[in-house]
């Protein structure tokens, strides 16, 4: 009898370890250590997720792929991949919160084992090649956020927010489970190259499946909000805690899309043609939808949600493609859009000051007059949000579009081409504001904190290298999508 | 109590009716997709569309029943 956990399983599923328990280390250390200023626990967290980003980085030089315990958790560099975008996001994202925990009085314990075990729920999703353990990844991530969004018990639109984030998302996840039932019920396995042989090729006309198919599309649908099931996202994303809200869009969202390629890809590569169709149309919908809203927004949080919503769009470009140049190019602009977006999201908390939130597009007026860098910082963000050379958002943008006009997608990158240039219209409208304005009489008064300036600069960083030096990571990008598409 | 406060069994009541919405919405996408494909031929793209936007419309009854619930509240 082969025993449940073996050593080598454990070796695989270090990062994941290491990251629970670096979170309960933290709550521990939270009841344990006397003292009013909590920030160190922050500290904790960094070396801790820091420590998990070696070992992931570690295990993508060894073996292709490797299955630990029992064909459920797999070690591949597609997995790998979405590890080192959700950890570098988490990194980024505990080094902002310091000072919005401190001057809300919020819990630092609490706030960094949720999202650890946030992280957690990710890592576990990108490497679930079972539908049981993708669902028990899924879950930790879900839990997790839906007690984060609602962090600032006091604050009526925060729980709104989250009341309505928590709702959609248990329904959605009821529907993903219908889903899965079906799925099981057919292929009588719940491991997803299993359900790929059951299906085999021409049956096509089982409705079943079929359904099955579409409740799983809509189901991680609203995990990526793509649309119509976006509605919760502007909402929640205005309520919530704005480090939360960077979580989400750089690593949560982005884990959603992680099982959506990985299941679609690889339990259904009998359905490519109808499941690519069904995220042609989502794709245009979300990016033209996300895009044109956007435009009509005053609160930033709410601008950047669409904008996170048409992201998701171009992202959507990818699983229409399914070939290796298409995942390949989801994997690169993922990380970048983790990047940008976080960064972007930073330089709301930069103007947040106290309990003003600081997140009205007008709160940026005239910044370039009072600090030059941090408006050329802001700039750097938007300018790769729309994908304008040199910055990562136009290489990113770049080979997405070019493996759809690789495949033949004309129509599709069409539209995005077009969507591309709406963003350009909202996006400029705060680099107006920042430079073309003067600043008000009171001034604006910026966050001080060594942590926030450190995590701004890492996401510029990122941000500017990736769009003049992007060859490595692309290579690695193209290599860890073999293991997925052929 | 206040007039404009719903009571509580009427908001359970509203509630509860949440996931019933939610379902039928998706059975009546599914019916009319299935319907129209099998009047124009079509079989399967429109049953997969109209489902997918039956659970969309779902979520939305969903959606606004809970912005009712807030409102209830402020």
């Amino acid at each position: 009898m082969t025993p449940l956990v073996n050593l080598a399983d454990l070796a695989l599923a270090a990062p994941e370890i290491v990251i629970t328990v670096t979170g309960l280390l933290v709550l521990l250390l939270d009841v344990a250590v006397r003292g009013r200023n909590r920030g160190w626990l922050g500290g904790v967290s960094v070396v801790g997720v820091t420590v998990a980003l070696g070992l992931v980085l570690r295990q993508t030089a060894g073996p292709a792929r490797s299955l630990a315990f029992s064909g459920l958790h797999v070690v591949d560099n597609y997995a790998n991949f979405f590890k080192v975008v959700f950890l570098l996001s988490t990194i980024i994202v505990i080094l902002l919160s310091a000072r919005t925990l401190q001057e809300q009085g919020m819990a630092v314990g609490e706030f960094n084992a949720l999202l650890l075990f946030a992280t957690l729920g990710t890592m576990l999703m990108a490497s679930a090649v079972d539908l049981l353990s993708l669902f028990v990844g899924l879950e930790t991530m879900a839990v997790s956020t839906y007690a984060l969004c609602g962090f600032l018990k006091g604050d009526q639109r925060c729980n709104e927010g989250a009341l309505k984030y928590l709702l959609m998302g248990v329904f959605s996840t009821g529907v993903v489970l219908y889903g899965m039932v079906l799925l099981y019920g057919f292929a009588g396995s719940t491991n997803l190259e299993a359900i790929a042989r059951a299906i085999g090729m021409g049956t096509f006309s089982n409705p079943a499946l079929l359904m099955a198919m579409v409740l799983l599309a809509a189901g991680f649908g609203f995990k990526i909000a793509a649309v119509p099931f976006h509605m919760y996202l502007p909402d929640m994303y205005e309520g919530a805690p704005t480090p939360v809200v960077a979580f989400m869009a750089g690593a949560a969202e982005l884990a959603g899309l992680a099982v959506l390629v990985r299941v679609f890809l690889w339990a259904l590569p009998g359905l490519q043609a109808d499941w690519s169709l069904l995220f042609w149309v989502l794709a245009v919908l979300t990016m033209t939808i996300g895009n044109l809203v956007a435009i009509a927004q005053a609160n930033i949080k709410r601008m950047l949600a669409y904008s996170t919503i048409a992201h998701m769009g171009y992202l959507l470009i990818g699983p229409v493609v399914g070939s290796q140049l298409g995942v390949a190019a989801v994997l690169f602009y993922s990380l970048v859009y983790a990047c940008m977006t976080i960064g972007a999201f930073g330089m709301v908390i930069l103007l947040a000051r106290g309990t003003v939130p600081g997140d009205q597009i007008d709160d940026f007026t005239g910044l370039a007059q009072r600090s030059p860098l941090a408006a050329a910082i802001m700039l750097l963000f938007l300018l790769s949000l729309t994908g304008i050379p040199p910055t990562a958002g136009f290489v990113g943008k770049f080979y997405l579009f070019a493996a759809a006009v690789d495949a033949g997608y004309i129509w599709l990158v069409l539209i995005a081409v077009i969507n591309s240039a709406i963003s350009l219209f909202y996006y400029m409208r705060v680099v107006m504001v920042m430079y073309m304005r003067d600043l008000p009489p009171q001034g604006i008064a910026l966050s001080r904190s060594p942590a926030l300036y450190l995590a701004l600069f890492l996401a510029a960083a990122v941000t500017l290298l990736l769009g003049i030096f992007p060859g490595p990571v692309l290579e690695f990008a193209k290599a860890s999508a073999a293991g997925i598409a052929g | 109590m206040r007039n404009d406060e719903p009571s509580v069994l009427r908001q359970l009541a509203r509630l509860s009716t949440i996931g019933v919405s939610l379902v039928a919405a998706t059975a009546i996408g599914l019916a009319i997709g299935y319907g129209l494909d099998r009047v124009l031929g079509t079989r399967p793209w429109l049953t997969l569309m109209f489902t997918l936007f039956g659970i969309a419309a779902g979520f939305l009854n969903l959606f606004r029943d809970v912005g009712m619930l807030g409102r209830g509240r402020r």
